[in-house]
Parts: C-alpha cells; sequence; structure tokens
C-alpha cells in the first residue's frame, strides 16, 4: 500500500525544536552511516519526515532519541526527501537538494583510514558505533534507535568495536 | 571475572554498576590482556569521535523545516544549539567537552587568536568552520584553568574520567576525589581570606560559540572584594544560561545542572555563601541528584510505556513485494485521490515515501555501484591529494572517502610522499596521512590491466580447447543406434577397443591369431566392416606362468546363460599355473593361448544353438596350447582355474 502522508503535524513545535536542536548531530549521524553526504542529507530530512508522522507521546518521550530512529531507518532503506523522480523524467529532472550543509575543511582533507575501516563495518554495527560513540547515546537509546533490545545493542556495539578495531589495525599498519 | 569485550565494551560506555565496575576494576589491576583491550577500546572511541562534523546552515533548517510542513515560511527558525566539537578529549569531564568553560562562574579572558581567514572558493556556496578545533579548545581550557584565582577542584566522580589518564600533556588535569554529587567545600581554614570571585561581566560578541552563557571578564575592571558577597544568580550560571552550552541533559545521559534550590535542606545542595572558594560541580548522573531536583523524563520512565514495535536481531524485514494488481489498483487510487482533492496544499503535501507510486531505487542502484567503482579503483582513496592546492575547502561531499571493500586480504603500502605541511591542530595519530591502499602486485594500472587482457586471452583458449576435446570425445564414443547399423549414418563409426593385441600373446605367437590381429589391425575399420562391427571384449588374462602341463581333456557345458569350456590339465612333472590369454581377433572369435601347456586332447563337439558354435585347435609354438572358439554372437570369456586337479574354466557369456 502507497503510504500518502499528509502535512498534518500535531507537535510541529516539539519536533522543530528538536530537529533544530540536533540538526547537526543527524546529518553527522547519517553522512558518516552511509559516506555519502548528499544521500545523507536527503536522508536525514526523510527521517525528520518520518518523525513528524510519530505520534506526539513517542516524540515527547524518546526525544532526540526518536530522531535518530526515523534517520537510522531512512538510511538504512533509503528513503529520501524530497523523493526521487520515477521514470524517464528522472533523467531531465534534477531537483535542488533541499540540505545544504558544510563541514570541517581540515577534517575533510584528509584521508581517514577511520572512513574506510568505519565503510567496511555492517550497516547495524555502523550505526551502533556512531550512535554511541559519535552520539554518545546510552545503550537503551540505541536500542530504541536500531529497534532491538538492549542487550542486543551492547553486543552489536561490542561485535562493531571488535571489529573495527582489526579492519583499522589492519588497514593502518 | 572472565576477560570478556562485551564487559570492556560495558564498563567504557559506563552501563556497569557499581559491584560490576569494581570486579572490572579489579581485574584490570591484573589482566593485562584486558588493560590493552581497553585501551584500544578507548583509542577507538576517540578516532570515531573525531570525525568530521556537519555543520547544516540556519537558512539550509529553515527551507527543510518549511518544505516538511514543520514551519510556516515566516516563521522563525528555533535557536539552535551551538556546534559541538565531538572530538573533545574524553580525559574532561563530560560537562566541559567542547565548553571549556561551560561550569565556571564567568567566562575567562581568552588570547586574541589571529581568525584563519582563508580565501573563499568561489564555487564553494557555504563554506564555514564549524568551531574552533579540539587543541584549541584545549589550550583554551588551560588558560582558563590558569586564570582561576583559586584550585578547580572536581568532586563528583564521573565514569567517562579515565583512572589512568593516557596523557596530561596539554590537557587539563582533574583530580577525582570521592563521590559526592553536589557538595559545597567549607572555605580553607588557612586563615586567609578567601579567593575572590570576579563578577561577570558582559559577554562579548565573538565568544558565542565557546561561551555564550557566561560573559567574559573585563580586564580593566578590578575584582570584587574578597569579603564580598558573591549573589546566587552571578555565582552560579543560571540552569537556563547554561543549556546553552552545556551539552543537553539527554547527551550526556543525566540531567541539567540543578540550581541550588533553598528549599532543598541537604547539606550537599547548600546554596553558594559568601567566601566559598571552590566552583560547585554536578554530575550528570541523574541518580546523585540533589532530591527536589526536576529532570526529565528518563529511560525508565520511557520504557514503562508500552513500545509498538520490539524487533531484534536483524531489524525489520521488507515488505512482501506487492502483486502486479494491488500495486495497480494502489497506482490507479492514488492518481484519482490526488486529481479528486480539491485543496491545493493538501495535494502538495502528499508525498509518496514507500510502496506504489515511490520513486523507483534505479537511481540509488547506480549510486551505490558508482561508489563501488570508485572505491575500487586503486586511486580512489588519493583524491584528496590530487586535489589542487588552490582550492583549500572542499565541499561535504569530499569529507568521506569512498566506501572501500573489505580490507582483510588488501595490505596498505605507505608511500613515499613528502610530509604534508604543518597541520594546523596535532593529529594525536588518530588518522593516518598519506597512505594508499593498493592491491599487492598491482602497482601500475597499466601492468594490471595488460594482465588481465591476458589471463582473458588464456581463459578463451582455454575454454575453446575444452571444448574441441568434448566433441572430439563425444565423437568417438557415439556409439551405434541399434537397428540402424546399417544407415549410412552408423558406417565412420570408431571401435572404442582396439581389436586383439597380437603382442599380448607373445613374440611368437600363433600364426592363426597373429594373421587375424594383424588382419584387423591393419584393415580401416570403415573399409572392413561397412556395417557397425560390433566391438569385441577386452584381452583378459590368468596365471603365473608354468610349464610342464599338457591339456588331458576338453569338456563344454551351456548353462544358459553362460556357456563353460573346461580344459583339463595334468602333468606328472608340471609345475605353476600356465599363463592364459584370451585375445579376440574379432568379435566372433575367442583365442585361447595356454602358455606351458601342451595340446593333446582334440576339442569336443559342440552344438549350433549355443553361444559357442566350434572349438578348433590352432597353431603355435611348442608347450603352447591354442584353442581357437568360434562365437555364435559376440561374447566374452572370464578364464579362472580350479585346483585338485588343476582345471582351467572359461565360461563364455554374450556382451
Amino acid at each position: 500500500m502507497p503510504n500518502a502522508t499528509a502535512p498534518v503535524v500535531s507537535n510541529a513545535s516539539e519536533l522543530v525544536g528538536l530537529a533544530c536542536e540536533h540538526l547537526d548531530d543527524l546529518c553527522t549521524f547519517a553522512t558518516h552511516l552511509v559516506g555519502d553526504a548528499d544521500d545523507a542529507l536527503e536522508f536525514v530530512a526523510a527521517g525528520i519526515h518520518h518523525a513528524s508522522r510519530y505520534p506526539p507521546a513517542r516524540v515527547r518521550l524518546d526525544g532526540r532519541v526518536a530522531l535518530f530512529r526515523a534517520v537510522t531507518n531512512a538510511c538504512k532503506h533509503e528513503q529520501r526527501f524530497p523523493p526521487r523522480p520515477s521514470g524517464p523524467t528522472r533523467i531531465f529532472r534534477r531537483q535542488r537538494p533541499t540540505l545544504t550543509a558544510s563541514a570541517d575543511a581540515v577534517a575533510a582533507q584528509r584521508i581517514n583510514t577511520v572512513k574506510r575501516a568505519l565503510a567496511t563495518l555492517p550497516f547495524d554495527r555502523r550505526a551502533a558505533l556512531l550512535l554511541r560513540d559519535m552520539g554518545k547515546l546510552n545503550y537503551r537509546e540505541i536500542a530504541r534507535a536500531l529497534e532491538c533490545s538492549p542487550e542486543a545493542a551492547a553486543r552489536l556495539l561490542a561485535g562493531a568495536r571488535r571489529e573495527f578495531g582489526t579492519v583499522y589495525r589492519e588497514i593502518a599498519l | 571475572m572472565k576477560c570478556s569485550l562485551l564487559t570492556l565494551s560495558h564498563y567504557v560506555d559506563d552501563e556497569l554498576d557499581d559491584r560490576r565496575r569494581g570486579e572490572m576494576e579489579a581485574h584490570l589491576v591484573g589482566c593485562a590482556r584486558c588493560r590493552s583491550g581497553l585501551s584500544h577500546i578507548r583509542e577507538e572511541v576517540e578516532r570515531i569521535g573525531a570525525l568530521a562534523p556537519v555543520r547544516v546552515l540556519d537558512a539550509s533548517a529553515h527551507a527543510l523545516l518549511v518544505q516538511l510542513g514543520l514551519l510556516e515560511p515566516d516563521d522563525e527558525l528555533p535557536e539552535r544549539r551551538a556546534p559541538v566539537d565531538h572530538r573533545a578529549t574524553p580525559a574532561l569531564p563530560p560537562w566541559m567537552q567542547g565548553h571549556a568553560t561551560a561550569a565556571l562562574p564567568w567566562t575567562p579572558e581568552r588570547p586574541a587568536r589571529p581568525a584563519p581567514t582563508p580565501p573563499p572558493d568561489p564555487d564553494e556556496e557555504h563554506m564555514e568552520l564549524s568551531g574552533p578545533p579540539a587543541a584549541h579548545r584545549r589550550l583554551s581550557a588551560l588558560d582558563a584553568a590558569a586564570e582561576m584565582p583559586f584550585d578547580l577542584t572536581v568532586l563528583a566522580h564521573d565514569s567517562r574520567i579515565p583512572l589512568m589518564p593516557r596523557s596530561t600533556a596539554g590537557s587539563l588535569v582533574v583530580e577525582v576525589e570521592e563521590r559526592k554529587p553536589l557538595e559545597w567545600l567549607p572555605p580553607p581554614a588557612t586563615g586567609l581570606p578567601p579567593p575572590a570571585i570576579p563578577e561577570p561581566p558582559p559577554a562579548p560578541a565573538d565568544s558565542a560559540p565557546l561561551t555564550s552563557a557566561a560573559p567574559p571578564p573585563d580586564a580593566a575592571a578590578p575584582p570584587p572584594p574578597a569579603a564580598e558577597v558573591v549573589p546566587e544568580d552571578k555565582g552560579l550560571p543560571a540552569p537556563s544560561s547554561l543549556d546553552a552550552t552545556s551539552p543537553p541533559a539527554s547527551d550526556a545521559g543525566g540531567a541539567p545542572p540543578p540550581a541550588s534550590s533553598p528549599h532543598d535542606d541537604t547539606p550537599h545542595a547548600a546554596p553558594p555563601t559568601a567566601g566559598d572558594s571552590a566552583v560547585a560541580v554536578w554530575t550528570s548522573d541523574p541518580a546523585d541528584a540533589p532530591p527536589g531536583a526536576e529532570y526529565p523524563i528518563t529511560d525508565d520512565d520511557a520504557l514503562m510505556e508500552p513500545i509498538a514495535v520490539e524487533r531484534f536481531s536483524r531489524g525489520p524485514a521488507p515488505a512482501p513485494r506487492p502483486s502486479l494488481v494491488d500495486r495497480l489498483r494502489d497506482r490507479l487510487a492514488v492518481r484519482r485521490a490526488l486529481n479528486k482533492s480539491d485543496d491545493d496544499t493538501m495535494d502538495a503535501g502528499i508525498e509518496i515515501v514507500s510502496g506504489t507510486g515511490a520513486p523507483a531505487r534505479m537511481r540509488a542502484r547506480s549510486d551505490l555501484a558508482r561508489r563501488r567503482a570508485e572505491a575500487l579503483r586503486p586511486h580512489a582513496a588519493a583524491g584528496v591529494d590530487d586535489m589542487p592546492p588552490a582550492r583549500r575547502h572542499p565541499g561535504a561531499r569530499e569529507m568521506l572517502a569512498p566506501p572501500a571493500r573489505p580490507m582483510s586480504a588488501m595490505p596498505v603500502e605507505v608511500l613515499d610522499r613528502p610530509a604534508p605541511p604543518a597541520a594546523p591542530e596535532p593529529d594525536d595519530g588518530r588518522e593516518v596521512t598519506g597512505q594508499r591502499v593498493r592491491p599487492p602486485g598491482r602497482d601500475d594500472p597499466a601492468a594490471a590491466a595488460s594482465r588481465s587482457g591476458q589471463r582473458a586471452v588464456i581463459a578463451y583458449a582455454a575454454a575453446i580447447a575444452v571444448i574441441g576435446a568434448v566433441g572430439i570425445i563425444s565423437g568417438r564414443v557415439s556409439t551405434p543406434i541399434p537397428g540402424t547399423s546399417s544407415s549410412a549414418t552408423s558406417q565412420t563409426t570408431i571401435p572404442l577397443a582396439p581389436p586383439a593385441n597380437s603382442g599380448s600373446v607373445g613374440p611368437s605367437g600363433s600364426a592363426s591369431a597373429s594373421s587375424s590381429a594383424s588382419q584387423s589391425q591393419s584393415q580401416p575399420p570403415a573399409s572392413v566392416a561397412p556395417s557397425a562391427a560390433p566391438i569385441p571384449a577386452a584381452p583378459a588374462s590368468i596365471g603365473t606362468g608354468g610349464s610342464g602341463w599338457t591339456v588331458q581333456n576338453i569338456r563344454v557345458g551351456d548353462h544358459g546363460t553362460y556357456y563353460r569350456i573346461v580344459f583339463d590339465l595334468g602333468g606328472a612333472a608340471a609345475t605353476g599355473e600356465p599363463k592364459v590369454e584370451l585375445t579376440y581377433p574379432d568379435a566372433k572369435t575367442l583365442v585361447v593361448t595356454i602358455t606351458g601347456a601342451s595340446p593333446s586332447a582334440a576339442p569336443p563337439a559342440v552344438g549350433s544353438n549355443s553361444i559357442v558354435t566350434a572349438i578348433a585347435p590352432g597353431t603355435g609354438p611348442a608347450g603352447t596350447a591354442v584353442y581357437r572358439i568360434t562365437l555364435s554372437k559376440p561374447a566374452t570369456g572370464k578364464p579362472l582355474y580350479l585346483g585338485n586337479p588343476l582345471r582351467l574354466v572359461v565360461d563364455v557369456v554374450a556382451s
């Protein structure tokens, strides 16, 4: 069934505040999660779009975790906002990206082994690692963002650290 | 306690309770392996935390929220949080990460630093740094600590403070004394007047990124007298003002700093009085918060709520693809709904994000394939090095390297590239520069391409050779179709087994066998048997060799499925077992050659209705008995010896 959404948002003010507060964190997280800045910005927009359809109680309780959860799902399923045109017209219609971002020039100029080691991890492990070490989420928040149990999130994170360390030491030596 | 990476990970993330934490710390004292693992995990945390942050511009964020319908075009964007530098060293307590002076009641004067003014790139529309580098903030923290009129002492215990600091150079030394969440120290009993806390002067505009809440001190203003009572609202930053600079409560896993409440009668939460010489430092743990403080809803409270979906292990599974009829019906329904709606704004806001009507993923797949191709190129990771020096500010896309393939079988070659110029901030070894990942033995892309071309040619040649061999073999082993032996298509069939080998008879084999064998060999099969000739059986032999034997009698018997011929052997001085060879000059002739036995008995007469139609003695050298057995149809002889007395049995079975 198509998921046709209506522009009726009951918790717009809360969501706007949350989104404004954590927009940079979300974009940073998504950028390192998918490895492409332009795609990440579209995924973040789609995630906020999905989060605007969450129940208000959910957004109020979860806070930024709801946003991280929505963005993670959008990145996982490659959901973009605005949706990319389908059919042959997509060749001729180039939509302007909604979000534009700037990055730290010094960090961007580096050939970062961390990024390459991170790109070798599976999606779930990469997401868990970034949510913990970059988003500073605790295990319960990570579990809610990844839609799993806290124990599973802990195991996921430990496995991600093991794999990341192995790959990093392998390619950095 | 056993060594466990999971427990170490919990320990690093401060997810252990007090008892387990104590056990872990005790275990770390005596386990070098776990200490090494702990240091590795902390280094990884630092490395990932040092990844480049992304800063979304206010105008862009406003445009997004307007497009999402969350904000009106005329509405102002809510105040956004200052960019947090996640690269702050974990040696600092969490309330000082990225905000070196967040807990201070004033803003220390920071030495003026020449702001780097790189030439703006006209191609890049938005190019601004997200904030000063981490090293500058650490130095700022040191400067702030150096300007303190008193010693800063951290009273709160926080697990993120490492027990074994890795390095104190360049970072603020924090002393952990005890686990008291909030405590005001009495004035030191030294008799000296306590150091004065300077009054917070108004904040300058240029210090907004780091200390937007607390105003910087005025260098010209003299400090207040020591005995002056510092007002509460000036001595301590208000929670509302701290919210702007300190990380949010959920970031640190705790609560915003509690203000000193006058209703709180606990000694820990006593309000500051005159003469307090220390700065109150609050913890990030809500459990250690003083009573009465209002904290946001915690995870426990949130978990009390029913959670709609709790998935484990692999996460959400993709929905099954709807059938063609369902998709057509949905598409028609969507089109009809879009066309029938009278509200334009409603139509403009409808976005199909999944299912029928959603955009195809072909673009995403092509992007993924492109990124993979870029990652597989040997020079894919060196794109930044090849960047022209004039372009000093890359875009956000260049911030990340393309996703690389698994590095398990890919060694790293360090190129002899000259060292890069002095970095604007110390690298701490967190990022490796000047390295490229190259497959082994593929230094030259042209050579690699040549090798791959050679491999392709060899593969093609091998495939052609295999196909030819298969064709030849299949032609050789093709058997005639029964009943079509006289057809022209089977005339060229080559027999699989060669005819009887004359050499097996011996260098002085019988003339008849040799002649028949040589005839059958010398004549081409197509000319001898224009029709499909039966394939004779393979020769067989038995016996190790004997001498002095005599074929005393020959007996035959038709047993239906096989025809048995028994040669009774005897001899007074006979030794061993004569060597017997069964050869087939043609498909209907069996020659039995017994080497080491002389014929004496005449072969018996056999019936014409059996497989064996005639047995005739052959000619052979002395001491060799040769019998030529004529067969009614192609058959195979199976020789065997029976002892006491010695008998040679030949069973003739139709092929």
